[in-house]
């Protein structure tokens, strides 16, 4: 059985159920949609097919347990989820930002607090979570300058307020 | 799409993927940026437990344990300012009969305790618990929440074996306790607190101990760490003139990583290392080893700028030590010491007559960095097996402080945790000058009264520098201490010695009328004639208890 998604740029899609089902946002509308095609008007074509293709590769993945808060802050990612979000920073943060609109999120488990959610969790949180950790270890080890010149920052601080926030993190180093 | 155009919760759980020190460089980023760190809760937990030396174990953004964030950033905060002042509140009162003695031990904000005639084993123990327990993790249900503090926690009054000494753990909802047979045959226990059945997590419940006499096996400590016990024995072989020794197991398999050895006393080191006070010619001057349990043998001699063998040391504050256990546990933890900020409070006194006392505050971080070869040379240097020797000036200088002996005064230093220890002072010492580190005091100096002004010492490095670095308190009490200083104890067999690592003391306002002052986290206990008050140094919280002095009288223990 498929369902027919249509992007923001009015393409439209035919996914898999079982590929679909991994994404809570579309889980939630299938039941009130019936026949009917689900629009999503804050998803482009482009970044669905990526997200897509990422709900696809971890279709048949177990259920990631139940977010206790215990998850671990590590930045590892596998081989298959790091050459799948080796793209371009606009597509990065694109990437982000759908998985974070169609519910991928651990939080939202965690806020809904509900059995079902639960089970819908897992592969989706991942999209968002492997995309976040991505953009922190780009931003690992790196000087503020080279942080801004990287994402393009516009440094608009006064140089007082600069010296001082500096002079505030200087404690930090391990010296 | 860019970078900083993502939501803000969005942002923070990007920025809260990265180090303290990471997330400090991104608040330099810009305006955004600086809002983004400054007002996520999350964000800012882990920027303060990284300055007052702790290491956040788990993402803390949502419960965890019963306790929030908020309410670990609010505890932190608090004990900061608390500690500033030195002016805890009274929570709890104690009593404790004439001719028996409490024994206890701290843990984790949990005083057990249990009473007991000097010469006598007993049967009963007493949990109660006094402050929120970051270290609780959800699976383990010690403590029903959530109740007013002080309160109640396990109450065994009869044990399943009759013991001589424990210890414990709450984060993992371990105990152990040393069971006297008979003849000098003693046995560990590793039971659960919570059911005084034999830990799940414990492969051997039961451990035999080295045969050593009744008298040792009382006089012994033991020492938690991760998934470590040391028994250490030192305080009765002291009387009787002889060395004492150390055992260490791992609890959770059972194996026995150090067989009894010759020490007169040792403390855990991170990274699978242990310190021994003792190198087993003790010829020579004095030096200290640090062994590896992973090489199974000493890999460091650390020496001593003392031209004569120790012949009674004592390590009085360490990461795991008797009173003040905070050692760092890998199970349900969620904040435990940063051993890079942690220090260990050595006395030692020589085999030479007249030599005096000494005491030296040595920073773990600074010494394990001394033991990493740093050049190529170094390393080609290093040949496995045999013990690397550091001289004192290659090591010490930046890594230790030394005292003036009868600065502080008569059993007047009492351990603390992790960076931090506690003494009885003057009210004229320590008030900014070299005086109390270099100027050799005299044994007449020494008031013969108990108590006095406490003096709380600090060796944490981010946050005297955090404090110097601008908008901070400081108050009259406080002072920092950067400048290396000259120690001269005018004695025989020492030389002048130089020593700069950096510390803050701070001065209680007021005289403390106690005979001895222990602290725990956010607990301080302090000790007069048959009773202990406990104060805690936490902000008032709703529903948190008065100080009800006859509310907690003296449970009649079931002493045997």
């Amino acid at each position: 059985m498929s369902i027919t998604i249509v992007t923001s740029d009015n393409e439209q899609f035919c996914v898999e159920k079982l590929v679909a089902q991994r994404i809570a946002l579309i889980e939630d509308m299938v039941e009130n949609a019936g026949d009917r095609p689900i629009p999503l008007p804050n998803v482009t074509a482009s970044v669905l097919r990526k997200i897509l293709e990422y709900c696809e590769h971890h279709k048949n993945d177990p259920l990631p347990p139940y977010d206790d808060g215990s998850r671990s802050r590590t930045t590892h990612i596998s081989e298959w989820d790091q050459k799948f979000i080796t793209v371009d920073q606009e597509m990065l943060f694109e990437i982000i930002l759908a998985a974070n609109y169609l519910e991928m999120k651990p939080l939202l488990y965690v806020r809904l607090n509900v059995p079902r959610v639960q089970c819908l969790t897992a592969c989706n949180a991942v999209a968002g979570d492997i995309g976040c950790k991505t953009v922190a270890n780009m931003i690992k080890g790196k000087s503020p300058e080279e942080i801004r010149k990287l994402f393009n920052i516009v440094n608009n601080f006064t140089p007082e307020e600069e010296a001082q926030i500096r002079k505030e993190a200087e404690w930090a180093e391990d010296r | 799409m860019e970078f900083p155009r993502l939501p803000v919760e969005l942002l923070e759980e990007i920025v809260g993927y990265l180090e303290p020190l990471e997330i400090l460089a991104a608040r330099q980023l810009s305006r955004q940026f600086r809002s983004l760190v400054d007002e996520s809760t999350a964000l800012q937990l882990r920027i303060e437990a990284h300055a007052d030396g702790y290491i956040l174990q788990r993402s803390s953004t949502r419960s965890s344990g019963g306790i929030t964030a908020k309410e670990l950033l609010d505890a932190l905060r608090g004990m900061r300012e608390c500690s500033r002042r030195l002016g805890p509140r009274q929570i709890l009162r104690y009593g404790c009969p004439f001719n028996d003695e409490l024994a206890f031990e701290i843990c984790d904000s949990t005083w057990g305790h249990t009473l007991r005639a000097p010469t006598r084993s007993f049967r009963a123990l007493n949990y109660i618990h006094l402050a929120p327990l970051p270290s609780q993790g959800k699976d383990v249900h010690c403590f029903p929440e959530p109740l007013p503090l002080p309160r109640p926690g396990i109450d065994h009054s009869n044990l399943s074996v009759e013991i001589i000494d424990f210890t414990f753990m709450v984060g993992c909802d371990l105990q152990v306790l040393l069971e006297s047979i008979e003849d000098g045959h003693a046995r560990l226990h590793f039971r659960s607190i919570s059911s005084d059945q034999p830990h799940p997590l414990a492969a051997r419940p039961i451990i035999d101990v080295p045969d050593r006499t009744t008298q040792e096996h009382r006089g012994c400590d033991m020492l938690l760490y991760e998934s470590r016990i040391a028994l250490t024995y030192l305080r009765w072989t002291r009387h009787a003139g002889e060395l004492g020794g150390v055992s260490v197991w791992d609890w959770k398999t059972g194996e026995n990583l150090l067989d009894y050895r010759p020490a007169i006393d040792a403390a855990f080191l991170p990274h699978d290392q242990m310190l021994l006070l003792y190198d087993a010619d003790a010829e020579g001057p004095a030096r200290f080893s640090v062994y590896s349990f992973r090489e199974g043998s000493v890999t460091h001699v650390l020496q001593l700028p003392l031209d004569r063998p120790i012949s009674f040391g004592i390590l009085l504050t360490h990461p795991s030590n008797h009173y003040g256990s905070n050692a760092p546990t890998s199970v349900n933890k969620l904040l435990k010491t940063d051993p890079e900020t942690d220090i260990i409070l050595m006395e030692l006194r020589l085999t030479a007559p007249d030599s005096g006392l000494f005491r030296v505050a040595i920073s773990i971080g600074r010494l394990l960095k001394a033991c990493i070869p740093k050049t190529e040379y170094e390393l080609e240097q290093d040949e496995p097996g045999t013990p690397k020797v550091l001289r004192w000036r290659h090591w010490g200088i930046n890594a230790t402080r030394w005292f003036t002996p009868y600065s502080l005064m008569r059993t007047s230093v009492r351990s603390t945790y992790g960076s931090r220890f506690l003494a009885f002072g003057r009210p004229n010492s320590f008030q900014g000058d070299d005086t109390s580190l270099q100027y050799p005091w005299s044994r007449d100096d020494w008031p013969t009264l108990q108590g006095g002004r406490i003096l709380l010492f600090d060796f944490n490095p981010r946050a005297i520098r955090r404090d110097m670095g601008g908008n901070s308190i400081h108050g009259d009490q406080s002072f920092v201490y950067t400048e290396p200083t000259l120690w001269d104890s005018d004695r025989p067999h020492t030389r002048k010695v130089l020593s700069a690592l950096p510390f803050r003391v701070t001065t209680s306002p007021k005289n403390w009328d106690y005979h001895h002052i222990y602290m725990n986290g956010s607990t301080l206990f302090a000790r007069r004639d048959h009773y202990y008050d406990v104060f805690s140094f936490l902000p008032w919280r709703e529903g948190d208890l008065e100080l009800q002095m006859d509310k907690h009288p003296l449970r009649p223990a079931n002493v045997i």
